[in-house]
């Protein structure tokens, strides 16, 4: 019997026990949304920068800002929108695998939205992955603009007042023909195996996700994407 | 472990090199070369506010210099200011040692001797030099001392705190004079700080566990010690007044603070005739959720800004954890447990029903506003909790056979993937944990005590003096040099900076500001209504004129106010008061209120300071004299030696009445014999001191 109770009295158990005990009793939304609220300035201060060229490169802000949406994540595994921010702040941060990880994931969620499998093809490029760049570009081609206009539209109403929705949904839409025209030179470079010189310097395609336009808490933005009740 | 010991010297000497390898990182703060974080600049300010009025005889009860006047006790509050150490280093102040060198003298060394108290805890409980040379090193290199840059009030009561916690457990070992005056003069000390209910909160946590735990010896302990108190009745006694007479002013600034003449609208205080408690929503925002995250411990360290000072180990302590998690567990390390959980409950705030549950039942948790200092106080325990896992490790027969080597390394190879796959983790991470498994799987304690101890040193430290780096970088704001800190004295100006100006005061001066502040507003109800209600720039131009003689008053309530008018009636000078109470006027008043704008035959100060104005008069007429400094009900009056009454004047002002002819008014904020009082209470607090100090000596000669 002792023998029993000396295997039970270990710390282990005990950081089981504790850890069971804490995992039942504390309100996990209301913790990762403290956690996500905390960090929440630092994923605005990425959008400012990917919309914005005076918007300077901070590495701590982007770090913080990718806790952010791995948490976030973590609590709405479909959120393409974040996948494709993250795929953003990972190739900032210089991790190139991870990013190419997450602009896969956005892609599988939303196959037809250009914008995840440009900079994936983007990506490959800078790499020299040929053929890979070329798939990827090849599903960027296939992809209409209609998603990707109508979600900037949906982000605009959000974000903007109504003059000012209207040049931005221009201004997107004038970003997205020239990535497409760009697309098609870099397929084409690609399948050459040849590299171009303003592809290091290309932008990436960036998507505003939704709960970053700070018009609605976050709690809310969660509850509508668990019960689906419209906000 | 082998027996022989490191020495009485050695561990101290050992102990020393940490420390000074501690403030390196810091140099920067310390050279005023990089600026403190703003709380933490404030407490360097009020430091030296204390010291400044101290050191000529007054004890600051008001701040005439800001916000128009407030009662002070509050922000003197946090300082724990009766602490003897506080106030010996006022002699190198006054004898012109520079200003800065004195400060973190202080600071620096009283966080050290309360890092030095947690090692005699540890020395106490363990008996084994290495253990308790451990609890030293990452309690010194953990989160705590970046307080002393940002939020110096934790240090002020994690000291006394510690100390406490030693000499209750001395105590409890077996009673001795040291042990209850050590105690007594902890909590006295800690009654005299900003947070005395949050020290009582972790200690009732602590009480009752060890009750549970301990079940078997409360009895033994509890004969033991009132015996001992009955042999010592009068030490008792006096140990009881000592701690009663050191509440008066914790209870006098919560009086003050809780009154509905007190305004401190930043702590969204849910009760509009308390303005100290704090409301359910800001209590909550003071989560340690967010700041403090798992991944926080070991990744993104590169980032590090002043939330390190929330939560931070070294890693090689989180190895430690791993390694041990065979351990059999114990008393002790359920009673460290319990106490960092029921911290870790209380300042997830909203996360649990918990601090939600003593929100409403218990009174002080209402006015704990930065709940997550609670969370401080747990950190000793985490430690001890580290450091008694590897003293049973250590002491396991089982520890020196090759299973347990094994073991280690698996546990670090895991640690180091588990870092390399996640990313983000300081390369002094691997260094520490490759260097402490190293350190133990080659039994290097078996082989030289010495070795093992200076091993444990760098291979603990390298991981934390990384982040410090880090953070100092990160957090640096360079300070352009030229800053002089002489010795200031009150000096009454007629007349205050207008809003948005910041003229430049004579070095030995105490600076004043035009009243209205963009930060967080603390000051009187009046002062709090033109603060709130009116337009700075405008009204600058009113309050910037200490003092104003009008012949007559109007009586006007405060409740639905033309704050226009009202400010286009002050702004210019028309020659009516508006005053609470009954207003009186005159026939064929000028039209236009008089400015005194400097000293002359109708009017002259004669003395002024923190607690105290006095002014000569001599109009011709009757006057009301408005000074613009902030009415409270603390404030009395003395016009040629007898008592008068003082109005509330233009909203948030002080003003009375005056005869025609020449007056003597002394207009004085407190009492004079509560002025006394503190002093004599800093004399108590010094004796008290000096009595501890006398007997621990005594008791270790004896020894």
């Amino acid at each position: 019997m002792n023998k029993y109770v000396g295997w039970i009295n270990r710390s282990l158990v005990v950081y089981l026990i504790v850890g069971g005990l804490i995992y039942v009793t504390i309100d996990h939304q209301q913790a990762t949304i403290k956690i996500l609220n905390h960090d929440r300035n630092a994923a605005r201060y990425v959008n400012r920068h990917a919309l914005r060229p005076d918007v300077e490169f901070d590495e701590a802000k982007f770090y913080k800002a990718g806790e952010y949406q791995r948490r976030l994540i973590k609590l709405l595994p479909d959120e393409y929108l974040s996948h494709g921010v993250l795929g953003y702040i990972y190739y900032q941060l210089g991790d190139i695998p991870r990013a190419i990880r997450s602009y896969q994931r956005a892609a599988r969620v939303r196959p037809e939205l250009f914008g995840f499998h440009y900079n994936l093809g983007l990506i490959h490029f800078q790499n020299q992955d040929w053929e890979q760049a070329v798939a990827s570009f090849d599903k960027a081609l296939a992809a209409g603009p209609t998603a990707s206009i109508e979600h900037h539209q949906v982000i605009a109403r959000q974000m903007l007042d109504g003059p000012n929705q209207q040049a931005w949904i221009q201004s997107k839409a004038g970003q997205l023909k020239q990535a497409y025209e760009l697309t098609q030179l870099l397929r084409s470079k690609a399948q050459q195996r040849q590299g171009l010189s303003e592809a290091e310097n290309a932008s990436l395609y960036y998507y505003v996700p939704e709960m970053e336009t700070g018009i609605k808490p976050l709690d809310v933005i969660v509850n509508h994407r668990k019960t689906g009740e419209s906000l | 472990m082998k027996e022989n010991k490191l020495g009485h010297r050695g561990i101290h000497v050992l102990m020393g090199i940490a420390a000074l390898i501690w403030m390196i990182p810091f140099a920067a703060f310390f050279k005023r070369e990089i600026a403190l974080f703003p709380d933490g600049w404030s407490y360097f300010n009020w430091t030296r506010f204390v010291y400044d009025n101290i050191t000529r005889g007054v004890y600051p009860l008001w701040q005439p210099f800001d916000n128009w006047g407030y009662p002070v006790g509050f922000k003197i509050r946090f300082l724990g200011e009766f602490n003897p150490l506080f106030l010996l280093m006022m002699i190198p102040y006054k004898l012109g040692i520079s200003y800065p060198v004195v400060y973190f003298a202080y600071a620096v060394g009283y966080f050290l001797l309360g890092i030095y108290g947690f090692y005699r805890i540890c020395l106490h409980l363990t008996q084994d030099q290495i253990s308790a040379y451990l609890g030293f090193i990452i309690l010194l290199f953990s989160n705590m001392g970046i307080a002393i840059f940002f939020n110096y009030c934790e240090i002020a009561l994690f000291v006394p705190a510690v100390w406490f916690f030693y000499f209750f457990l001395t105590f409890c070992s077996g009673p001795t004079r040291s042990s209850l005056i050590g105690m007594t003069f902890a909590v006295m000390m800690i009654l005299t700080t900003y947070m005395p209910f949050y020290f009582l909160t972790a200690f009732l946590a602590f009480l009752v566990i060890a009750a549970v735990l301990y079940m078997r010896d409360l009895k033994p302990i509890l004969v033991q010690s009132l015996r001992f108190l009955i042999q010592h009745r009068g030490l008792t006694v006096l140990c009881v007044a000592a701690i009663l007479v050191s509440a008066v002013p914790g209870y006098i600034t919560y009086k003050e603070t809780g009154s509905s003449e007190f305004s401190y609208d930043h702590r969204k205080a849910d009760s509009s005739e308390s303005a100290v408690t704090t409301g359910v929503s800001m209590v909550n925002a003071g989560s340690i959720l967010g700041p403090v995250t798992w991944r926080g411990l070991l990744f993104g360290q590169k980032y590090q800004d002043n939330y390190l000072s929330y939560f931070f180990l070294p890693a090689g302590a989180i190895f430690i954890l791993l390694m041990t998690i065979f351990n059999p567990f114990n008393r002790r390390l359920a009673l460290c447990l319990g106490v960092a959980l029921g911290m870790f409950y209380i300042v997830i705030t909203n996360a649990s029903g918990v601090t939600q549950f003593l929100y409403d039942r218990v009174f002080f948790f209402r006015i704990m506003r930065n709940i997550f200092y609670l969370f401080y106080l747990a950190v000793p325990f985490v430690v001890f909790f580290v450091v008694e896992q590897l003293r049973i490790w250590m002491a396991s027969e089982k520890q020196n056979g090759s299973i347990s080597r094994i073991w280690i390394l698996l546990v670090a190879t895991g640690l180091i993937v588990y870092l390399k796959i996640q990313g983000h983790a300081l390369v002094s991470i691997y260094i520490s944990v490759i260097g402490i498994a190293s350190a133990l799987i080659f039994n290097v304690q078996n082989f030289s005590r010495w070795a093992f101890a200076l091993a444990v040193t760098f291979f603990f430290l390298v991981h934390p003096i990384d982040v410090y780096r880090h953070y100092v970088s990160n957090v640096a704001e360079v300070i352009p040099a030229g800053e002089i800190f002489e010795p200031r004295h009150p000096k009454f100006h007629y007349q205050r900076p207008d809003f948005g100006t910041k003229p430049a005061f004579a070095a030995h001066e105490f600076e004043e500001s035009s009243g209205f502040t963009l930060q967080k507003f603390a000051g009187t109800q009046g002062a709090a209504l033109l603060q709130n209600n009116t337009d700075p720039g405008a009204m600058s131009r009113y309050t910037r004129n200490k003092f104003i003689a009008y012949d007559q008053t109007v009586t006007q309530s405060f409740a639905s106010q033309n704050w226009f008018q009202i400010g286009r009636h002050l702004i210019e000078l028309q020659n009516e008061a508006i005053v609470v109470g009954d207003g009186e006027s005159i026939r064929q008043a000028p039209a236009s209120a008089q400015v005194i704008s400097s000293d002359s035959d109708l009017f002259r100060v004669t003395h002024f300071d923190l607690n105290t104005i006095s002014f000569e008069t001599n109009f011709p007429t009757r006057k009301f004299i408005v000074y613009n400094d902030s009415y409270h009900s603390g404030w009395t009056a003395r016009v040629n030696g007898e008592a008068g009454p003082i109005w509330q004047s233009n909203i948030a002002f002080k003003g009375l009445w005056l005869e025609a002819g020449p007056n003597l008014v002394q207009l004085r904020f407190g009492s004079v014999w509560l002025e006394r009082f503190y002093f004599l209470l800093m004399i108590v607090f010094m004796l008290v001191f000096a009595g501890l100090i006398h007997l621990l000596v005594q008791e270790r000669s004896r020894e």
